[in-house]
């Protein structure tokens, strides 16, 4: 980490507290992180800091983040840093119960050694090792008293959208570095999704389709519609009928706002709260021919048997779990999620390893290494799609009541 | 000719050939250890020239990893820049500005040459 040079502008005004941190009463370690924290607030002329309740780290992996990262965090524990609010962790590079045997995942024995190295400077600095891109479908919520209106700052886009949008937290799309340095200072610049009436849309996009039936891969599209010509600061409003999304589909919207574009939040009437607030100045409608060309491009050509179907990015929920328990043949199938989600539904999970599937913990196959390339994946996961292809696979879409029926359920 | 006036966030100055990219996701589309897009132009002593940054979070490790490798570009220059880009360039002192008009993005191609002074001035040399 390169020596760092600031000098507090008149327009930030700092608490007593964080003039402490500052000076390094509180420890070297909190100093460096504040300063970094202010040279972004700085720069984004922002004029307060925010106490946060909750950090959700990302950059994790070792397939991610590799050498350089591992380096910048073991500074950062070298200097001593603790986390000082309660903190989680996104995936890294593979399953820990079986790290080397993991059919279309494949990791050397640097990427495993780099990974823990990773992994035990994280641990040192008291943070928990939830090891999911859905903190949201575990128990964090329960244990850290979390809840609408709290401030936190969270990396991993999918998280960020999903958190803005469907849990009423509030959080900017931190970097996986911030993030980590707003969890040992406790705070974050006081900016952007933080800040009330900068969540109140202004922009409507009504969605109305006519031969498309809707689900998270339909929607997705839409969902990267919307982040190709979204312009405004504010959230875009989506307007449908709530009961034409579930819970994948707002996770799959989420995930495809972080990854085609970058956008924090999205309101929907009757699921998010700022949506009964929209000032709107331009309404946009959205009906299938607009996104036909994509949907040609992207979804599953229904003749073609590809190598693997994907589920689980982000990470799975209990609810598609059941779902595929419906499914008669799993040797094709892929599962990632949560450690917590896996030990809550073992019966489920046992099921579908019956069945011949893959089933995985605390990672994905983007964050991951594959062992072959030359891999055709559906997935219902735009995401997948997005940083997958730009590995060179294959990747086409596929909607989860889909691969259900494909696979004999 | 002073192009255009723009905002520091990471300060420095630089005078370079620029690579142009209109939306990127420093994770996923730049390889740190090459120092390429992943369209595999180089941005090794380049001025990267973006309209707009999107995707992962992972991105600012990217940038701190094109800084690791000895592969960062001379600047950055964004139409509008995004956190994730800023902590990345501040951790990497990798110096970084705003505000460029979208008609001059437009007008940009790779290979032209521009500087930028201390102070965000704008010049486009050859192009």
């Amino acid at each position: 980490m390169k020596e760092l040079e600031f000098q507090v502008n008149e327009a930030l005004i700092l608490t007593k507290e964080e003039q402490e941190i500052l000076s390094g009463k509180h420890g070297e370690a909190k100093a460096k992180a504040l300063e970094v924290i202010i040279r972004v607030a700085e720069s984004l002329d922002v004029r307060r800091l925010v106490r946060i309740k909750h950090a959700h780290i990302s950059g994790v992996s070792y397939g991610t983040i590799g050498e350089p990262g591992l380096a910048f965090i073991k500074e950062l524990s070298s200097l001593g840093a603790k986390v000082s609010v309660p903190s989680s962790l996104n995936p890294i590079g593979f399953d820990e119960s079986n790290p080397f045997d993991q059919g279309v995942l494949y990791i050397t024995q640097d990427f495993y050694r780099g990974q823990m190295e990773i992994l035990e400077n994280l641990k040192k600095m008291g943070i928990d090792l939830l090891l999911t891109c859905t903190p949201y479908y575990t128990t964090i919520f329960r244990k850290y008293d979390l809840k609408s209106g709290d401030h936190v700052a969270w990396g991993e886009s999918s998280a960020v959208a999903y958190a803005n949008s469907f849990l009423g937290l509030r959080t900017n799309r931190e970097g996986g570095p911030l993030a980590l340095m707003a969890a040992i200072a406790g705070r974050t610049y006081y900016y952007g999704m933080h800040i009330p009436k900068n969540r109140v849309p202004r922009v409507k996009y009504v969605v109305d389709f006519n031969d498309l039936g809707y689900n998270e891969v339909t929607l997705s599209l839409v969902a990267e519609y919307i982040a190709n010509i979204h312009e405004d600061e504010s959230p875009p409003l989506l307007y449908l009928d709530p009961r034409n999304i579930n819970e994948t589909t707002k996770r799959e919207i989420a995930a495809t706002l972080g990854a085609a574009g970058n956008i924090a939040m999205i309101a929907i009437p009757g699921i998010t709260k700022e949506a009964d607030q929209a000032d709107i100045q331009k309404t946009i409608m959205v009906k299938d021919n607009m996104i036909m060309e994509r949907y040609k491009e992207l979804v599953q050509d229904q003749n073609i048997d590809p190598d693997y179907y994907f589920i689980g990015c982000p990470h799975a929920s209990e609810e598609e779990l059941k779902m595929l328990s419906k499914i008669k043949r799993g040797n094709k199938l892929i599962i990632t999620l949560s450690r917590d989600v896996y030990s809550r539904r073992r019966d489920l999970v046992q099921n579908l390893v019956n069945k011949g599937a893959t089933v995985l913990r605390s990672t994905c196959l983007i964050v991951s290494n594959l062992r072959s390339k030359n891999l055709m994946i559906a997935t219902n996961s735009y995401k997948a799609y997005f940083y997958l292809t730009r590995k060179g696979v294959n990747v086409s879409l596929i909607d989860i009541k889909s691969i259900v029926k494909r696979l004999g359920g | 000719m002073n192009i255009a006036k723009l905002k520091p966030i990471v300060p420095g100055e630089f005078t370079g050939e620029i690579v142009k990219v209109e939306r990127l996701s420093f994770y996923g589309e730049v390889d740190a250890k090459q120092g390429k897009l992943y369209d595999g132009r180089s941005i090794k002593g380049k001025v990267l020239v973006i309209m707009s940054s999107r995707g992962s979070t992972v991105g600012s490790y990217i940038i701190y990893g094109l800084k690791y490798y000895g592969n960062q570009p001379l600047g950055i220059v964004m139409v509008k820049s995004e956190p994730i880009v800023i902590v990345g360039s501040i951790i990497s002192g990798i110096p970084l500005f705003e505000g460029l008009p979208v008609d001059v993005f437009n007008n940009l191609r790779d290979g032209c040459v521009l500087s930028v002074d201390k102070d965000g001035n704008l010049r486009i040399l050859e192009c």
